[in-house]
């Protein structure tokens, strides 16, 4: 018996000692796992621990208003009613989804979209849709708990006070895509931030915008803020201040739209149907300092389509070809080969070169060979030929004979003078008028060319031929020119030869309505033209709109003074392209006014009295009596003409 | 001598290390506690004060009467684990209190030393000898009480006392081949519990969170998560008693109970939890020693099992914290805020001191 529980307790003194053993093992696992996970992982586990406990919540800052050049008010933002989703709530709620999809139209994976986004998640509500019908608003209100984790909230929103007017140089906002935010086109933005898509709205985003402000908050693990850790109020954006007219623009808006419209009533009767009347574009400008008072395109679309997303509907029909893109600015986008409104510039050359003289004169027979021995001839768009014309008179009768000799001289001279004093005067290059897409317009010249056809079986095509020059000289052959180049071309022309950086923005307005900032207009160069020349060109320009000027059927007996040209560009396959380049009073410049409308018909015809419209109003005139019995005194009626007179170039 | 009703010695090291982790916890619950709430610690602390007086009660009673009582005791607590299933409180979809008065008993808790004392009476009088009949009937003895407790459901609580009768036959000298059987009837045991659906999906989705930390199976991954980040975030010091996010923010689940390891972690960092191990090793180690030296086979088998449940315990629920045992509603021992449980561990602690004053030399 007493040896029998020896033996027991000598058995359970092992086994207890297997057990003391097991017990110091099992507790310098866990201490070799607290040293893993308090000294090893600890700087990772508290960032985890920071981003439990930290959430940030966004405020948008207002978007800044535009002005015009007396500080009218164009573009402002108003508050309207946005729908957003707590997602921590929304995201449990399925039932609540497809309500909220199909009472807003949306698709499932649109909305789910818009919820994902990790670095906000998930408190932040997230707007699902802005600028919401006040119906949806009311019925979603009036169901609180069936629309658990909705949001009806106040953001604001751009308000673009008079509709389409100037939309091509407002742009729209949008909410910031995908693409934007990888390449960080702008600043401290985030998911479901507006940000400017075109115009002014996106090329001055950064100042418009403001910087947001926010909460950062303290949750607890529901999700459910404890404290406010900081706060930061949100800076509302600056203004900013136009050199825009706000009536100029209304005038050229409206005489614009008017000569397209006129342009697709006319019978184009070398076609024999009506002209297309594609679109067209118009600039008024300052030429003492390059201010843009106005700039328009045609066709228009309305920025306020855009709010809270634009209906797929909206886009198609903004994106069809038929309609003639609607978005484009053609004012900067869009270049086109100025026919003869470019002559003023070709004699510019000739002059400077002393390859013409004021006094020069050539014949016009209607039609013109260089040499005897050239296998085909141009033709003046006066078939009867205009006979003897000094300088002075071919730019006023727009004689295009005149210019194929000057044409040729240009192209028997060195060093291109003509593509040289072009670009002098602004063309090739974009103006930097400081709105997105603008295009460059194109000067062809030899070396340009060559890299055009630098194509295998091109190589005939890269030699420049007399033709090319010829071409050139009435503004036509590889020649194209943006609206915005014209006006400021001219302007450079009627101010005595200073290039202006055409201005748009006049001043950056602090919310608090001052002035933080003024641009100042800035001269590219001095074209460098003797001043007599380009007096004997205005000259000329100034002969247009009297006499037997091409546009003196609608400037005849204009109580002010206006100088111009007209032109009238072809392209192949299309409609010829209408021009008008002018600029007023004649002596003392205040306005340069151009106008293009595509394949539109004739500028004399179309744009000319458009442009008077504008000038009209500008001096506040009466609309002048019809004269009676006089050819001149009246407009003529687009496609009325005599049907043996040819129309005016 | 050896029934001396005098205390002969007192062990002052266990009583140190019993009360030095009963006010760890409570330090513990302190810190918890907020300004509106600190109903949990005031709880807390009176239970410890019962617990005390228990435990005093305990140590002068002499363990061998303890054997007598043993089957009423046994029979009292399979009364009160079946009364949960009828008057029984229900927390989170289980049922495992009663309500008595003012006061609310988990009798699981208690009926881990009951288990333990029935246990080691009935294999105590087989001095190291285990006929089969002898070990399925001990089996029976364990069984009734942790289906019951498994029922409630209540796995953790179940596997604390299939362990503590492991245990206990591991130290009566079990023989291999038994072992070897016992095994394999856990195995097809753990099949058949997977195969009828037996188990609760929170449970299953708990062991697969324990596999596949990643698995976000609903709350298991998050939980786990949490407890984590609690714990690794720390650091070396702590955040401080007051302070630490993960708990103040409500980030660890059950903080005061499964989890209080967890909140430990954040608040005091890895010394505060060093400090609690260095507790637990005196006391266990007290435990052990207090097995080598009883003065009888019951006495040793005693103080083995109560060493056997507070080391499962202790392991269990520090591991399921920081990611190396599955999650499984297992309290730790001294800290985690429950009365049953507190008072339960002082009980034990209180009879290994009265093994310790009769023990030999």
């Amino acid at each position: 018996m007493v040896r029998k529980r020896f033996d027991v307790q000598e058995d359970l003194q092992t086994r207890v000692q297997i057990f003391g053993a097991i017990t110091a093992i099992a507790l310098l696992v866990l201490i070799g796992r607290l040293w893993f996970l308090q000294i090893i992982m600890a700087s990772s586990f508290n960032e985890m621990a920071q981003n439990n406990r930290v959430r940030e919540l966004r405020t948008e800052a207002v978007r800044g208003n535009i002005y015009d050049r007396y500080k009218r008010l164009m573009v402002a933002s108003r508050p309207a009613v946005s729908i957003s989703v707590v997602p921590y709530i929304f995201n449990k709620k399925k039932q609540t989804q497809m309500r909220l999809s199909r009472l807003l139209g949306m698709s499932m994976s649109e909305i789910r979209k818009r919820m994902k986004d990790k670095r906000t998640a998930p408190l932040q509500t997230k707007v699902i849709k802005r600028s919401v019908e006040e119906k949806i608003v009311y019925y979603i209100k009036e169901r609180p708990k069936e629309f658990e984790g909705v949001k009806v909230d106040i953001l604001p929103e751009r308000d673009y006070i008079y509709g389409s007017l100037a939309s091509h140089l407002f742009g729209y906002v949008g909410e910031v895509s995908d693409a934007e935010l990888k390449k960080r086109t702008f600043k401290g933005v985030q998911m479901g931030d507006l940000v400017g898509k075109t115009g002014l709205e996106n090329h001055y985003n950064n100042t418009l915008m403001g910087i947001a402000g926010g909460e950062r908050l303290e949750t607890n693990a529901a999700g459910r803020p404890v404290r406010v850790l900081n706060r930061k109020k949100a800076t509302a954006g600056s203004s900013v201040m136009l050199t825009l007219d706000l009536k100029i623009q209304k005038y050229a808006e409206e005489a614009l739209a008017g000569a397209v419209g006129a342009a697709k009533r006319t019978v184009d009767k070398e076609r024999g149907k009506k002209y297309a009347g594609k679109g067209g574009a118009v600039v008024v400008m300052d030429p003492r300092n390059g201010d843009v008072l106005a700039m328009a395109s045609n066709p228009t679309y309305s920025p306020n389509i855009f709010l809270g997303g634009i209906k797929p509907k909206d886009w198609k029909e903004m994106t069809n070809p038929k309609n003639n893109y609607p978005i484009n600015n053609r004012a900067i986008m869009s270049s086109y080969p100025a026919g003869s409104t470019f002559k003023p510039f070709v004699a510019a050359a000739a002059l400077q070169e002393r390859l013409i003289t004021a006094g020069t004169t050539f014949s016009c027979s209607g039609s013109w060979k260089g040499s005897s021995k050239w296998p085909n001839s141009w033709d003046c768009w006066l078939k009867s030929g205009h006979g003897l014309s000094n300088l002075y008179r071919a730019i006023t009768i727009s004689c295009d004979v005149y210019f194929y000799n000057v044409g040729y001289r240009l192209y028997q001279a060195k060093g291109e003078p003509l593509q040289h004093w072009s670009k002098r005067f602004g063309f090739d290059a974009k103006t930097g008028i400081g709105l997105p897409f603008e295009t460059g317009g194109r000067v062809p010249t030899r070396r340009w060319k060559i890299w055009f056809n630098r194509g295998p079986g091109k190589e005939k095509y890269r030699i420049w031929y007399p033709g090319d020059s010829i071409n050139l000289s009435i503004g036509q052959g590889d020649l194209l020119v943006s609206p915005i180049q014209m006006a400021n071309a001219l302007s450079a022309m009627v101010n005595g030869g200073t290039l202006y950086e055409p201005r748009l923005v006049k001043a950056i307005v602090s919310p608090d309505g001052d002035i933080t900032r003024r641009f100042k207009s800035k001269t590219i160069r001095k074209v460098g033209l003797k001043g007599p020349y380009m007096r004997a060109i205005r000259q000329g320009m100034k002969g247009v709109t009297s006499g037997e000027g091409t546009a003196s059927g609608t400037f005849g007996g204009f109580q002010v003074p206006v100088a111009g040209k007209t032109g009238t560009a072809e392209m192949r396959g299309k409609q010829p392209t209408a021009w008008f380049i002018s600029y007023a009073p004649a002596d003392k410049p205040r306005y340069v006014i151009i106008m293009v409308i595509e394949e539109g018909g004739h500028g004399g015809s179309v744009a000319a009295p458009a442009i008077k419209n504008i000038y009209s109003k500008i001096f506040n005139l009466k609309p002048p009596k019809p004269k009676k019995g006089k050819e001149g005194g009246t407009t003529p009626a687009p496609g009325n003409q005599a049907p043996n007179q040819p129309e005016q170039d | 001598m050896r029934d001396s009703k005098t205390l002969k010695k007192i062990d002052m090291t266990l009583i140190a290390a019993v009360f030095l982790l009963a006010f760890y916890g409570l330090l513990i619950h302190y810190g918890l506690s907020t300004k509106t709430n600190s109903s949990s610690f005031n709880m807390q602390l009176t239970w410890f004060f019962i617990g005390a007086f228990c435990m005093l009660v305990l140590a002068l009673f002499s363990f061998h009467q303890l054997k007598h009582y043993v089957l009423p005791i046994f029979g009292v607590t399979i009364f009160l684990l079946l009364a949960v299933y009828v008057v029984g409180h229900s927390s989170q979809g289980a049922s495992r209190w009663l309500q008595i008065g003012f006061i609310r008993i988990q009798p699981s808790e208690f009926a881990k030393l009951v288990v333990i004392i029935a246990l080691a009476s009935f294999l105590a009088d087989r001095k190291g000898v285990l006929s089969h009949s002898d070990l399925v009937k001990s089996f029976i003895l364990v069984a009734v009480p942790a289906l019951l407790v498994f029922k409630q459901p209540d796995l953790g609580t179940a596997l604390v006392i299939s362990v503590i009768w492991l245990g206990a036959i591991l130290v009566s000298g079990v023989k291999p081949l038994h072992l070897l059987v016992i095994f394999l009837i856990g195995l097809v045991a753990v099949g058949v519990v997977f195969k009828m659906h037996l188990l609760k999906q929170y449970q299953i989705n708990r062991l697969l969170v324990f596999v596949n930390p990643n698995l976000d199976t609903q709350e298991s991954g998050y939980n786990l998560l949490q407890s984590k980040i609690a714990v690794g975030s720390g650091g070396l010091a702590g955040k401080g008693l007051f302070s630490g996010s993960q708990a103040n923010l409500r980030f660890i689940p059950a903080a005061n109970t499964d989890f209080i390891f967890a909140v430990l972690g954040e608040k005091l960092g890895f010394a505060g939890a060093i400090i609690l191990i260095l507790l637990y090793f005196f006391l266990l180690s007290r435990a052990i020693s207090i097995a080598l030296t009883a003065d009888n086979y019951f006495g040793s088998l005693l103080a083995l099992s109560i060493a056997t449940m507070w080391l499962f315990q202790i392991f269990v629920n520090i591991g399921m914290t920081i990611g190396i045992m599955p999650i499984t509603g297992i309290p730790l021992p001294f800290i985690s805020y429950g009365g049953s449980a507190l008072l339960t561990n002082m009980i034990s602690a209180g009879i290994l001191l009265n093994i310790y004053s009769r023990s030999i030399k």
